[in-house]
């Protein structure tokens, strides 16, 4: 598809060349033997020669746009990937003698998803979407006709450039058969707790890593009963803080305790009664041990009083949060290394048993290119250049996220990073959030049981009673386990 | 002739001077309501599609087929916390007044200049406050109290939600209230009050029986104008509880907002944003007939 634009454009200026050859012949046929005629004839043959070959070196810039959202400052490697994929594609098309080259006019913003998308929509509506946008909400865009599907390119470009890309990326940009987007940042979300309060008390960095591999293959519980004992023995004023909001964390978590709330073979939601009843009854049983809090603080309060040795566990990061607490917690490289410890989601004792693994999971956004972009086929050229290993390497060097694809891994930005290599397994245990137009409303009612199960005004058997009501009611095609 | 060249001059005048904010108010009021009416007759999201779906939403909301189970809990909510902030506002601001305005003029302007401030504050400061007072964590302003004298910190948030959104509503209220009070109570002849006084009637009795009685007007007008806007406020609810937990100040234009703004379903919350109207105008109507609104209108209500 792309060699045929490719050919496309060559074709143009074959085409004028050639055209002004053959008018050059034919004056030429219709003259007679007069030289000076001919000499007449002759200079102005030469002249529509060499303009012709003027016109046909004269390079066509074409303008992509791309709105590429952070967000906040962290995210502008995914804007400047792409200028540096514009310049790697206009090199590739001068050495191939072709007459195109593609200015990239990135606009990025620090906003948050919310009103980035909204602005994205009112563009759209308004006829003056990007060509190029990154954001989250597959089903959507797919379903209302903002995006183009990128199967094709992505099966034809495989081998070239998507071949490494971690496999369970793809299945967050695939909807109904088709691939929308592609993957170009991935921040895992998982538990970060401090091993210095393990220190106090007393356990050695030998039985850290065997209580709390880095791998995860531990038990929520074995964290549970730690956070517990700092508590106790008033080593910390929160044990556990998870998010205090609904986001991947939380449907981490709810993959820990096993809670199915997707079906990808029927693309429906499902209400795993059983299960979402023991997540919210072992966390009512975690607030009456007071390992978490009755009331989620705010998230200044979730990172600065873990970061100052204040929470042992939080629930409510990445692997890519320690650059945000460097920045504006005050966190030192020394802390990271020596204090700190990450690890996915361990699933619960059952779960364990029943043969899970640890999960993490990520909300991660794609690059799209949208159906009111005039050149797409030059978009995902792009974009395909804008997700090269050395375009993956320095985004994850600078947001200490690992990188999406394997080969990065030794790409020499980062090849000497010791955090990035640490935690670069994690990313492969990750799982996309489900593409459904529903699951974050599915979610939200899901926290505020949480909340309120949490703070004590609601039981866990109620609010699962009023989630139950509320699910057959918004989502009737949904799947319910008894 | 003349008097056609008097009606078309008073037209002229009409349009001149009426035009610019008539179109204000069509551009600014109609047009959005007009809207919103279209837009909840569609079950429009995020991607902003004009899809019609006749009477759905509505259908939904009064839980026709597939009900929305949360409706009944909201509107419960809502007239609890309506309720709740009216008396809070109203009898606040009557005693306030009534007090500031029978003390010495010094301390009266600088009691009610007291009460006036929040309403000087941008209305995120008023409500982070609020949030920020009650904080269930020793970050709190009450709970950091408690803790410097040896008490375990509340949950305030989640143990009383209600009553301290009403207040935060309520005490905002207070002082617009207090203004009109105060504003109607100095325009009572001050020979009313003396002459009750010479005939030796407490305080007690000159407020009940002269200041209230002539304050009826303003009480209701008051009244009226703060049940309207109880039921329209989501602001200050939003900022200190979210609407929690598990929705018990969840009140019926937060819902819509929740709708609206953070699910994208804007066709939902369109309806009840209509619904809401619906109910306004009808008080609207109701109080203005109760109260008379041609006697209202055509002369003060203080002076006597």
């Amino acid at each position: 598809m792309e060699c045929n634009r490719l050919r496309r454009y060559e074709g143009v200026g074959a085409d004028e060349t050639t055209g002004n050859h053959m008018a050059g012949a034919d004056l030429r046929d219709k003259e007679g033997n007069m030289w000076n005629k001919v000499l007449r004839w002759g200079l102005v043959g030469a002249l529509v020669l060499f303009t012709g070959s003027v016109v046909a070196q004269e390079v066509q810039v074409i303008t992509l746009r791309a709105f590429v959202i952070g967000p906040g400052v962290m995210g502008v490697k995914k804007a400047t990937n792409l200028e540096l994929a514009a310049d790697y594609l206009n090199r590739i098309l001068e050495a191939s003698g072709v007459t195109v080259r593609v200015q990239c006019e990135v606009e990025f913003s620090e906003l948050t998803w919310a009103p980035f998308a909204d602005k994205f929509y009112l563009d759209f509506r308004a006829g003056k979407a990007p060509d190029i946008v990154t954001l989250r909400e597959t089903a959507d865009l797919a379903a209302g006709g903002f995006i183009v599907p990128m199967t094709q390119h992505i099966e034809s470009f495989w081998s070239l450039n998507y071949y490494d890309f971690h496999a369970g990326l793809w299945e967050g940009a695939r909807w109904q058969g088709e691939i929308w987007g592609v993957p170009h940042d991935i921040s895992p979300v998982g538990i970060w707790y401090r091993k210095d309060v393990l220190r106090k008390l007393g356990y050695t960095d030998a039985q850290i890593a065997q209580l709390l591999p880095e791998d995860g293959n531990t038990t929520i519980e074995t964290l549970a009963r730690l956070a517990k004992e700092a508590v106790d023995a008033k080593l910390v004023e929160y044990g556990i803080l998870h998010r205090p909001s609904s986001g991947p964390g939380m449907y981490a978590t709810l993959l820990a305790f096993g809670v199915e709330c997707y079906d990808p073979e029927m693309n429906t939601l499902v209400l795993d009664k059983p299960d979402l009843l023991r997540f919210l009854k072992w966390h009512q049983d975690m607030v009456e041990q007071r390992v978490i809090p009755s009331a989620p603080p705010p998230w200044a309060t979730i990172h600065g009083t873990f970061v100052e040795g204040k929470t042992f566990s939080t629930w409510a990061s990445h692997v890519g949060t320690p650059s945000e607490w460097m920045a504006q917690y005050g966190l030192s490289e020394e802390a990271l290394e020596e204090d700190l410890g990450f690890l996915p989601f361990p699933p619960s004792e059952k779960q364990k048993a029943e043969g899970l693994g640890p999960v993490s999971v990520h909300d991660f956004p794609l690059y799209f290119v949208t159906t009111q972009c005039a050149h797409p086929d030059l978009a995902m050229l792009l974009i395909m250049l804008a997700t090269s290993p050395e375009a993956c390497a320095i985004h994850s060097e600078f947001t200490l996220r690992p990188p999406y694809r394997d080969s990065a891994l030794d790409h020499p930005l980062i090849k000497e990073n010791a955090y990035i290599q640490r935690t670069a397994p994690s990313a492969v245990v990750v799982r996309p959030v489900p593409i459904h137009p529903q699951f974050w409303a599915y979610m939200g009612r899901v926290f505020e049981a949480l909340k309120g199960v949490e703070a004590g005004v609601v039981t866990p058997e109620r609010a699962l009673q009023d989630m139950e009501a509320w699910f057959g009611a918004e989502i009737p095609a949904g799947r319910v386990i008894p | 002739m003349r008097d056609v060249l008097r009606k078309r001059s008073g037209r002229g005048a009409l349009a001149f001077f009426m035009g610019p904010s008539a179109a204000l108010v069509v551009l600014f009021y109609f047009v959005p309501v007009i809207l919103t009416f279209l837009i909840a007759f569609t079950s429009m999201g995020r991607t902003l599609l004009w899809d019609f779906i006749g009477l759905g939403n509505f259908a939904r909301l009064f839980g026709i087929g597939a009900r929305d189970p949360l409706v009944p809990r909201i509107l419960v909510n809502t007239v609890v916390f309506t309720l709740g902030a009216l008396p809070v506002t109203v009898i606040g601001g009557l005693l306030i007044s009534v007090f500031s305005m029978r003390v010495r003029p010094g301390a009266g302007l600088f009691f009610r200049s007291v009460f006036f401030i929040p309403r000087a504050l941008p209305p995120v400061v008023w409500g982070f406050l609020w949030a920020w007072s009650f904080e269930g964590t020793r970050y709190g302003l009450f709970n950091a109290i408690r803790s410097a004298v040896g008490l375990p910190i509340v949950q305030w948030l989640i143990r009383y939600p209600m009553i301290i959104v009403v207040l935060a509503n309520g005490f905002l209220g207070i002082s617009l209230a207090m203004l009109v009070f105060s504003a109607a109570i100095a325009t009572i002849p001050r020979d009313l009050t003396r002459a009750a006084e010479v005939d030796g009637a407490s305080e007690g009795q000159i407020t009940r029986h002269i200041i209230l009685p002539l304050l009826r007007w303003p009480i209701l007008t008051m009244t009226a104008w703060h049940l309207m806007s109880f039921l329209n406020s989501y602001v200050y609810v939003m900022l200190i509880t979210g609407g929690g937990p598990y929705y018990m100040t969840e009140v019926w234009s937060l819902y819509a907002y929740h709708m609206a703004f953070v699910q994208y379903r804007y066709g939902y919350g369109a309806a009840f944003v209509v619904l809401l109207v619906v109910v306004n105008v009808s008080l609207l109507l109701l109080v203005l007939r109760a109260f008379g609104m041609r006697r209202m209108l055509t002369r003060g209500k203080i002076e006597v």
